[in-house]
């Protein structure tokens, strides 16, 4: 079947995550990704020394990538990467800003080698700016993009790295914004992206409330950008509940019917009285009364229960799935997610399946992750055709 | 100046942020967003009727947008939105699975008509499995997706992600379908699950996944590792977010707090005994955090090197000065709002600075001047409609 990036040669010399999940979404739709790593390899790695089928976590952001070790402090290794440049459409970095200049691959010196060269960088606080030289991770991005302002508290510990995961599917879109400007203009470009950008144009709360502040009622600005436990979404109309069995539910009841077969579902004298929820203003009012009651109900019944007696009733209701229970999740698995891979001593495995579905160009796991330079010979012979005896050499002179 | 997305048209059929916001930025490069809203108001325009000082928040997603308020339930409804997807590039819509079949708007009827149209349906699971037809809140689909699970109190609502995270997968999609369409001259469809998407966000799950058998600790450590590596502590004005993951970064918080005993301790000597004796270290931690300001500590962090931030409340996130330097903090200048303050593109391009320029639209906005210069029906025709209730403006 066809690929939406057939042909679109991508160079990626990022490590850990926000670089390689970036290149993951082009791999998977057809373009060549070439991994780059140094000799002794990405960082997770390094948990195979202890447990070999740690490696297996490669795959979840580098499958269908080619896999190129390449001692770049070297000379002729330099040689070779810089041959690799001219050939590359996009090239990704993900060193602290001014790093990349230092070791002679930033986007000045390597559009004079390949003027077609779309150069993404991502860096936690970007490339300009006051703060872009400070050191940072994820949760870094996460508290200065006010990530960890919808509690008060804030939460003690991260709940999932999530700026490394979401700044990679804006750094997708715009390397493909950049491609089809290129194909336009024939014009190339620097992409500058900054995961705390990232996380302040993902959170609603921010900016909902930067622009709703001074023209909207305290109460009315608290429901829609406000701080857990002061304000937020009443839970009687949209919350969540702990069930018998030590799960927890969402139940929504937002829309009129919805509340009316919920009511009837609780069966509450309280909930029926009108003075108090014949409106979703009113429900709003008194949620905490009302959210208590429903709570009482929750807790008598097990996950399973509550979500059968209000799929009968037609009621808006999820359970709060596991980490565990979701590699067995009927959706997950009649969407494909969970492929089946085999890799050499890793064994048979699942990894994550592509989110996006296209109907005529869906992309495909091909492989799981690169072991470590597993296509560096490949790439060499394919790409920059290098013969055999080339190679040889470069191996004796250990370039390679 | 020419930008990506110039010659390319939209028709967004979606309500709220599920869609619109992939749409929105596709708008922030050049492309024609043009919002099908009912005749009688989209969501937004219910929401601002409960208060009207609601009305900007629109603006968040539907800037640089068109509106054309269109009913397609009507036949003559359905015959104009055929026509504008005759002239059109793409299609956004977020009915519940089967919806617009029933309409006789799927893609199978309406590739027929342009078939190098990109048709995404973005919805809370996609078009197919067991809980494709369920009612998909966000809230609900960070539940099914393990997300909530995660979350300190798993009893709280969380915060909008799910529709804007799996937004912006939509519009890449596009831009893919789009890409191949240059070659290929066709369009294609596009099922896209929020919950598919929200899944393959969620880390530990994956990693869970992949590392089946292998210890826990070893699962937890590398995605949800203890707060005393990697976690929230209290300060005297606030709250602080520290990094200490490598061993030089713990000896950089140990030096920067004047804390030997983090170092000379054998509970603290690596980092598994860190994360058994995590009480042990937090409240040491904290004991000295508590007695500074975020100021003190962030200055006293960066001087050993070690990643350290103030978690910013939403009041200081609108004053934050790299934010503002980097052009994330826009204001709009609208004849009807006033001043809108709407966030910038997360990502800068050296040849195509991304713009946003106007805020949404008033319900129906277009609707005349898109069905007169893009279907050429006349001015009279419009009014006609009108009328019947088959268009709005």
């Amino acid at each position: 079947m066809a690929k939406a990036l057939e042909g679109i040669v991508v160079l990626d010399n990022s490590l850990y995550e926000v670089g390689p999940r970036t290149t993951m979404f082009l791999a998977d739709m057809g373009a060549t990704v070439i991994k780059l790593e140094p000799p002794q390899g990405e960082f997770f790695r390094t948990y195979a020394k202890f447990f070999p089928t740690a490696e297996r976590q490669i795959s979840i952001s580098n499958r269908n990538k080619k896999g190129m070790r390449l001692d770049l402090r070297k000379e002729k290794a330099k040689e070779i990467f810089l041959e690799l440049v001219k050939k590359a459409d996009i090239f990704v970095e993900a060193f602290r800003p001014g790093v990349a200049k230092e070791l002679g691959m930033d986007y000045e010196t390597l559009r004079e080698i390949n003027p077609r060269l779309i150069y993404l960088s991502v860096a936690i606080y970007g490339q300009t700016g006051p703060y872009h030289q400070v050191r940072g991770y994820d949760i870094i991005a996460q508290a200065t993009g006010g990530m960890l302002a919808y509690y008060d508290p804030p939460p003690r510990t991260q709940f999932l790295p999530i700026s490394d995961l979401t700044s990679p599917v804006y750094a997708a879109l715009a390397v493909m914004l950049a491609l089809h400007h290129r194909e336009k203009t024939g014009k190339a470009q620097h992409i500058d992206l900054s995961c705390q950008d990232v996380m302040y144009a993902t959170n609603f709360l921010a900016t909902s409330y930067l622009c709703l502040k001074d023209r909207v009622s305290t109460s009315t600005l608290d429901c829609v950008a406000g701080v857990h436990p002061h304000g937020r979404y009443p839970r009687v109309l949209y919350g969540f509940y702990r069930t018998k069995d030590d799960n927890y539910v969402f139940v929504s009841p937002l829309k009129e019917e919805h509340w009316r077969r919920f009511v009837d579902v609780i069966g509450s004298a309280a909930l029926k009285n009108a003075d108090e929820y014949g409106s979703l203003l009113l429900r709003a009012v008194n949620s905490d009364e009302g959210a208590a009651v429903v709570a009482e109900w929750v807790a008598a019944r097990t996950r399973e229960e509550v979500k059968q007696a209000m799929d009968e009733a037609g009621v808006p209701c999820e359970p709060v799935v596991r980490p565990e229970e979701l590699k067995d999740d009927p959706q997950l698995n009649a969407r494909g997610m969970l492929v089946d891979v085999e890799c050499g001593d890793l064994g048979r495995y699942k990894i994550p399946g592509i989110a996006l579905k296209l109907s005529d160009t869906p992309g495909s796991i091909e492989c799981p992750g690169p072991r470590l330079g597993e296509h560096t010979e490949e790439i060499l012979t394919t790409l920059l055709g290098y013969s055999e005896e080339k190679i040889a050499s470069l191996k004796q002179e250990g370039v390679l | 100046m020419m930008k990506p997305l110039d010659d390319v048209r939209v028709l967004d059929l979606s309500w709220f942020i599920a869609g619109a916001y992939g749409t929105g930025m596709l708008a922030s490069f050049g492309a024609e967003v043009i919002m099908i809203e009912p005749v009688s108001g989209s969501l937004m325009q219910s929401v601002a009727q409960i208060d009207p000082g609601l009305e900007p928040l629109s603006s968040l997603v539907n800037h640089d947008k068109k509106s054309v308020a269109l009913d397609f339930n009507t036949e003559k409804g359905r015959q104009i939105l055929k026509a504008l997807v005759e002239k059109s590039d793409v299609l956004v819509e977020t009915y519940r699975p089967g919806v617009m079949a029933r309409l006789g708007l799927d893609y199978a009827t309406l590739r027929e008509i342009n078939p190098g149209l990109v048709y995404l349906s973005q919805t809370a699971y996609g078009q197919t499995g067991p809980r494709s037809q369920d009612v998909g809140y966000d809230a609900g689909v960070q539940a099914t997706s393990g997300m909530q699970a995660l979350r300190e109190q798993p009893e709280v609502a969380p915060p909008v992600f799910a529709d804007i995270v799996s937004s912006v997968y939509g519009a890449m999609g596009i831009l893919f379908a789009l890409w191949y369409r240059r070659t290929s001259g066709r369009g294609q469809y596009i099922d896209l699950s929020n919950n598919d998407a929200m899944f393959s966000q969620n880390y530990l799950s994956l990693l869970r996944i992949v590392w089946e058998g292998l210890p826990d600790i070893m699962i937890s450590m590398s995605c949800h590792p203890p707060r005393c590596l990697l976690g929230c502590f209290r300060a005297k004005d606030g709250h602080v977010v520290n990094s200490f993951l490598q061993q030089e970064q713990w000896a950089g918080a140990s030096k920067a707090m004047g804390e030997p005993r983090l170092l000379e301790d054998e509970r603290f000597a690596n980092i598994i005994s860190r994360a058994t004796n995590d009480e042990a270290a937090c409240s040491m931690i904290e004991d000295w955090t508590s007695r500074h300001t975020r100021d003190e500590i962030v200055e006293a962090m960066s001087q050993t090197g070690t990643p350290c931030a103030k978690v910013l409340t939403r009041e200081e996130i609108a004053e934050d000065p790299q934010l503002r330097s980097r052009g994330m903090l826009i204001e709009i200048n609208d004849a009807h709002l006033g001043t809108v303050r709407v966030p910038g593109v997360p990502f800068k391009m050296s040849e195509i600075p991304a713009e946003v320029k106007t805020a949404a639209p008033r319900l129906g906005e277009h609707t005349v001047d898109t069905l007169v210069s893009l279907l050429g029906y006349s001015k009279a025709e419009v009014a006609d409609l009108k009328r019947q209730g088959v268009v709005g403006y």
